[in-house]
């Protein structure tokens, strides 16, 4: 039998988890990808960014410096929380979106992700993470299909375009 | 309310949420060809209403799942993402309402479309479990992700129906 303070102890586990991946998208965003991020993940983490594997914090560490964006905003929605029998960690799955500058260009990117989370002592980190890439690319194209960079005549001709002008 | 009907009432609402959360995902994984409709039943009661401005409509297992064939025929790329949650659990603990907003990127025809909205949903609980029975879908834009929205906020370049 489940007493009442189990209960709203995994409700408090639940409600901490969701903060936390809420507080992970703010420290992606802070940098963009300083390596502050690291301390969200667990000792010996995994991520699949969809495109390719890194095993470890060095690992990871080269894989948030090699990101190209110079501004980037993640959002976390759609969280479904399988937490384990203990209350220690947790199956997680998600759909991300994120909008970003990339040498010049704005840029969107939308995702579904699955990982595990680790309690450690209260604080929940990643420490498997999977991620499937649906959508990434240039917010705009132009009629070669290339990216339109920010504030260019080729972004001013595209916005007149959209207006009607 | 005593402090046991009180954590009761915050288990069904985050159980609600969860069930939200997993019925968009797998509708999505069925129109990006990932799933079965079968995964989708464990979800809905049988006599489960969808309804949609310019989606469809369907009223029971059958005819939503004749709308979903429809739906994926058409569009071959759909993510739901949800926000601004507000749930209220019935008297009784029997029954809830949830909203939502949701924004969708989604593809139809080959072109890349946005739909923004709100769900306006309830739900029933059957053997400890929430399931879906009405699903109302308000579509604020639906637009062309190549011209972006403006006046009508639902493009005339929509099909009547799909």
């Amino acid at each position: 039998m489940t007493t009442l303070e189990e209960r709203v102890r995994r409700l408090e586990k639940r409600g901490a988890l969701t903060r936390a991946m809420y507080a992970h998208a703010v420290r992606c965003d802070d940098g963009p990808y300083g390596l502050e991020v690291l301390d969200d993940w667990t000792a010996d983490p995994f991520l699949d960014s969809g495109s390719a594997t890194f095993s470890g914090r060095e690992n990871l560490a080269r894989f948030y410096e090699s990101l190209p964006a110079s501004f980037v905003i993640h959002y976390f929605t759609n969280l479904v929380v399988e937490l384990d029998q203990s209350g220690a960690s947790a199956t997680v799955r998600c759909y991300g979106f994120e909008a970003a500058t990339i040498r010049g260009c704005p840029e969107v990117g939308a995702f579904t992700d699955r990982f595990i989370a680790m309690d450690s002592a209260g604080r929940w980190t990643w420490h498997h993470w999977e991620q499937v890439v649906h959508l990434d690319g240039p917010l705009h194209r132009n009629d070669q299909g290339h990216a339109v960079p920010k504030g260019t005549p080729q972004e001013a001709q595209r916005r007149g375009n959209d207006s009607g002008a | 309310m005593v402090l046991e009907d009180r954590i009761c009432e915050l288990e069904d609402i985050d159980a609600i949420l969860q069930a939200k959360a997993r019925f968009v995902e797998r509708f999505d994984e069925i129109v990006n060809a990932r799933s079965t409709f079968v995964s989708l039943d464990e979800l809905t009661t049988e006599d489960v209403v969808w309804e949609s401005g310019h989606f469809g409509v369907a009223r029971g297992r059958h005819q939503f799942h004749e709308l979903l064939e429809r739906y994926r025929s058409r569009v071959k790329f759909s993510l739901q993402f949800l926000a601004g949650h507000d749930v209220q659990v019935q008297g009784g603990r029997e029954s809830a309402l949830g909203d939502w907003t949701v924004w969708q990127p989604l593809t139809l025809d080959r072109q890349p479309w946005i739909m923004a909205g709100r769900f306006h949903d309830s739900f029933v609980r059957c053997d400890e479990q929430w399931r879906i029975n009405h699903v109302r879908l308000t579509e604020a834009v639906l637009a062309p992700w190549d011209t972006g929205w403006h006046e009508p906020l639902v493009s005339p370049e929509w099909p009547d129906t799909l």
